[in-house]
């Protein structure tokens, strides 16, 4: 009755969520457990390599975090778009064009001092991110088509024109391999854990996490946005102006992962390939589940995708685990963790 | 068919209460319906006849009671044991998919197979005409659903319960859309029916058509049955008066305050939407002055929630005329943000969609108008909205903390919110609609002595509310609403229950001149 009670059920709210967290771990590490030993031959091998193989030593451990840098990015998108109310399924579509445009900008503009080089680059793939982004949001605004819909129709469409431009008008004819024409060395950001291709770009990554943090929290425009995407009606009774606000938030959400695909350019590739996405948009959505759509939720969870990842492949290298036991096991983790089963379940039970 | 009254089904001493806003909508309810009967039952709004209903036909619990059937008890659990009972429902709503045809809406669960496994389209449409050629209801079954009318989809639900076999049709509010002439027909439909043996419960709150249809009335007010009678009994005077029912049991103490200047000052407002054959609002004038309260009073359904939506800018349907002044500034259909600078404040009826975010934290709720204020250096300031929210929450007295989500506050908390937030910044207009609609008593009263608070801050208060008590108690004058029309302008003083519901049923209206001498008073 009084706020004392309420304050005891915060609390409980708060440990809800935290034992919904940790049974879906424990439950799906425990699934994890199972497939292994029933699929594996030497399961405790197979198990070791899965769970302990990315700290076994620096160049696998810094690898692994670097493979998080554009999961945080494209995660923190999609975080920020559902958090407003809309859908981005356009991840994919947004990273590719996000490193197109890095290479563009690199191989068109070779002669500029390299940090300066690098910011025409970063920018370059915000920016086009988010004009993929916001052409949703339009869409969406004047003619109520679904952005769900134009995200991902966009998206899959922008990834078959640039890999076309990779393999014709920008391939470069000097590699054996199919690739783009490579951006100048001095653009590329520092490596900070040599040998380990880790770089510079999870600087950025971080800074982006916190800016979003801030934005979505602390700002009037945040405030804005979180407020439409709860209840569109509410925001409009509360005098707001809620025109803007399927663009607004696809143009921040692409352009964040747009300059994701930039950061993995200048920070990792150098050059563009084919299908340099490779999954790493829908990535992002799952990352966002897990982290609950909270921007900091982000950093946490994308390092627990790409810990999952990293063990699955030291696995595949070391012992008898498949491409498919490990796909496996990722999705029932990521199952478990975003079902919110597990936590009504504790809500039910704790809080009043 | 001799024996007339020979008993359809009793429901006894039928308890309800509803978890979530503590509302207790059938408190101890007995009906009898007798076989071959149409039994009208009518009520204000909230006297419990939907609930009652709906616990006949298995779509709610009740917490007590029993239900016999052909005098065997029975318990109704689901809608498909309400199906095996034959009981049937059209509700107030219609429930029609869009995407289908007539054909397809009316076989749905129950459809016709080929070889006991294909559906049979030509056979449901055969079947479909063919009922429909039996009851005189017909509707091309390969009609879409959306290109009907509103009369023609009723007859679609109707025929859909007819196909399930239904021997007792429940109808909730059948005629509220209806034309003249299409609930003409329906009755014509109605009576054919009894004829054939079957037994129809409709629930109204029109009074004209209970004399007119059916064979005996059931009067519910606030959760209780206040008497059952043969129609040819009655007199529409008495069943309005059953309906309100006499004693004023709310007291609020007003202090005196002296209105001052006019504030809102309505023109001939009408709203006109297609589709519907009258206007929602037809050339509404009303005037409201600082430290006074105008209620508006109506039954739900005759424009109200027009009215509110037009004032508030949330209007998003049909074509507004007339003129709306705010201190003399035409606002009709000004963006809410404008309303809002201009120092209007808004209660809306539908607190948990419109009033506030329920998955946002009270804190977001409560600065909603407020947050512009409170930016230092282009950051919402933290410190100020902590002060600002944690003052609400005592001022207020709400049973929440800041980062509660509103969604799980109660139903009393989330209005203290709404308050809080709409009586913060000493509103020069204040719209108030159904404040205190699914509120226990405690909650009633604090909102109650907040609006007269208000008063006295000489705000101008526009008061809507399907409540009549409410009206009644805080209100200075009193406006009658009945089908879009403004049919009463009372001054609050020895008003009663009574005389106002006759206004409000469009069993009575004053003359013009009286409507505009009280709008002008």
């Amino acid at each position: 009755m009084s706020n004392t009670d309420t304050r005891a059920n915060q609390l409980r709210n708060g440990l809800a969520t935290f034992l919904g967290i940790m049974t879906a771990v424990a439950a799906s590490l425990g699934v994890a457990v199972a497939l292994i030993f029933i699929l594996s031959k030497d399961p405790s091998r197979s198990l070791y390599y899965y769970f302990a193989g990315p700290f076994m030593n620096k160049f696998l451990f810094f690898n692994m975090i670097e493979s998080s840098i554009p999961i945080i990015f494209s995660g923190l998108g999609i975080a920020v778009a559902f958090r407003s109310g809309v859908t981005n399924l356009g991840g994919e579509g947004q990273i590719f064009a996000g490193a197109m445009v890095a290479v563009l900008l690199g191989v068109w503009f070779p002669e500029l001092p390299g940090f300066l080089g690098a910011v025409v680059i970063l920018v370059g793939g915000l920016t086009v991110g988010a004009l993929i982004g916001s052409l949703s949001g339009f869409l969406r605004m004047k003619w109520n088509v679904s952005d769900l819909l134009t995200t991902y129709l966009i998206s899959m469409g922008l990834v078959q024109v640039i890999n076309y431009l990779i393999l014709g008008p920008f391939r470069d004819p000097s590699k054996i391999r199919i690739q783009s024409l490579s951006i100048p060395k001095s653009y590329m950001l520092p490596r900070i854990a040599t040998p380990s291709y880790l770089h510079a770009g999870l600087y950025i990554a971080i800074a982006a996490v916190l800016v979003v943090h801030v934005l979505m929290k602390h700002t009037h425009t945040g405030y804005h946005l979180r407020v439409t995407g709860s209840n569109r009606q509410f925001a409009r009774y509360g005098g707001i102006n809620i025109k803007p606000f399927y663009v607004l938030p696809l143009a921040i959400s692409g352009g964040l992962i747009g300059l994701g695909g930039a950061v993995q350019i200048v920070g990792r590739f150098q050059s563009g390939f084919l299908d340099l996405t490779a999954g790493l948009g829908w990535a992002g959505i799952g990352v966002a589940l897990i982290a609950r759509r909270n921007p900091l939720g982000v950093l946490p969870a994308a390092l627990f995708y790409v810990y999952l990842q990293s063990g699955a492949r030291v696995a595949m290298m070391n012992s008898d685990v498949t491409y498919e036991i490990a796909a496996i096991v990722t999705s029932v983790i990521f199952y478990l963790i975003t079902a919110e089963v597990t936590f009504a379940f504790f809500r039910r039970r704790l809080v009043k | 068919m001799s024996t007339k009254s020979s008993v359809l089904f009793e429901m006894k001493n039928i308890h309800k209460t509803y978890a979530g806003n503590h509302v207790h909508a059938n408190k101890g309810v007995n009906l009898s319906v007798n076989k071959g009967e149409i039994h009208a039952i009518v009520g204000e709004n909230g006297a419990g006849k939907t609930t009652l209903m709906k616990i006949l036909c298995g779509l709610e619990h009740s917490d007590e009671g029993e239900i016999r059937f052909n005098g065997e008890p029975v318990m109704i659990h689901s809608a498909h044991d309400a199906d095996r009972l034959e009981i049937g429902m059209v509700h107030q709503h219609f429930c029609l998919f869009d995407g289908f045809n007539v054909a397809d809406n009316v076989v749905l669960a129950k459809e016709p197979t080929r070889r006991s496994l294909f559906y049979d389209k030509d056979a449901a449409v055969r079947d479909v005409e063919a009922l429909g050629a039996k009851y005189n209801l017909s509707v091309d079954p390969r009609a879409s659903i959306a290109s009907l009318s509103v009369g023609e989809k009723q007859r679609v639900e109707i025929l859909r319960i007819l196909y399930r076999g239904s021997k007792l049709l429940v109808l909730d509010e059948p005629t509220a859309l209806l034309t003249e002439q299409e609930i003409k027909d329906f009755f014509v439909t109605l009576r054919q029916l009894i004829t054939l043996g079957y037994t129809i419960i409709i629930i109204t709150h029109k009074l004209d058509e209970v004399l007119d249809i059916s064979d005996r009335v059931t009067v519910m007010r606030s959760g209780e049955v206040v008497d059952c009678c043969v129609t040819s009994d009655c007199t529409k005077q008495g069943i309005a008066r059953m309906m309100v029912g006499k004693e004023v049991l709310l007291q609020v103490d007003k202090p005196e305050v002296e209105p001052g200047k006019p504030v809102l000052k309505l023109e001939k407002l009408s709203l006109t939407v297609p589709g519907y054959n009258h206007p929602l609002l037809n050339e509404i004038s009303l005037l409201i002055r600082e430290g006074e309260i105008l209620g508006l009073a109506g039954v739900a359904g005759n424009g109200l929630d027009d009215l509110e939506n037009v004032l508030t800018g949330m209007n998003s349907k049909g074509e507004v005329s007339g003129d709306v002044l705010f201190h003399g500034e035409n606002i009709t259909n000004a963006h809410p943000s404008k309303l809002r600078d201009m120092g209007m404040a808004y209660v809306p009826a539908d607190r948990l969609e419109r009033g506030t975010s329920a998955e946002l934290h009270l804190s977001d709720n409560v600065i909603l108008v407020e947050h512009h204020s409170m930016v230092r250096a282009g950051l919402l300031h933290a410190k100020g909205i902590l002060d600002f929210v944690k003052q609400r929450i005592l001022n207020y007295n709400i049973r929440g903390r800041r980062t509660t989500p509103v969604g799980h506050l109660s139903g009393g908390n989330i209005q203290r919110v709404v308050l809080s937030r709409e009586f913060s910044r000493d509103p020069k207009l204040l719209v108030i609609s159904e404040p205190t609609w699914g509120l226990d008593i405690v909650s009633s009263e604090f909102v109650y002595q907040k609006i007269i608070e208000m008063r006295s801050h000489r705000s101008a208060i526009l008061l809507i509310s399907a409540n009549l008590d409410e009206v009644l108690a805080l209100s200075d004058r009193i406006a009658v609403i009945y089908r879009g029309e403004i049919v009463g302008m009372f001054k609050n003083r020895n008003l009663d229950r009574e005389s106002l519901g006759e206004y409000m049923l469009g069993l009575k209206r004053q003359s013009t001149e009286e409507i505009l001498d009280g709008a002008e008073a």
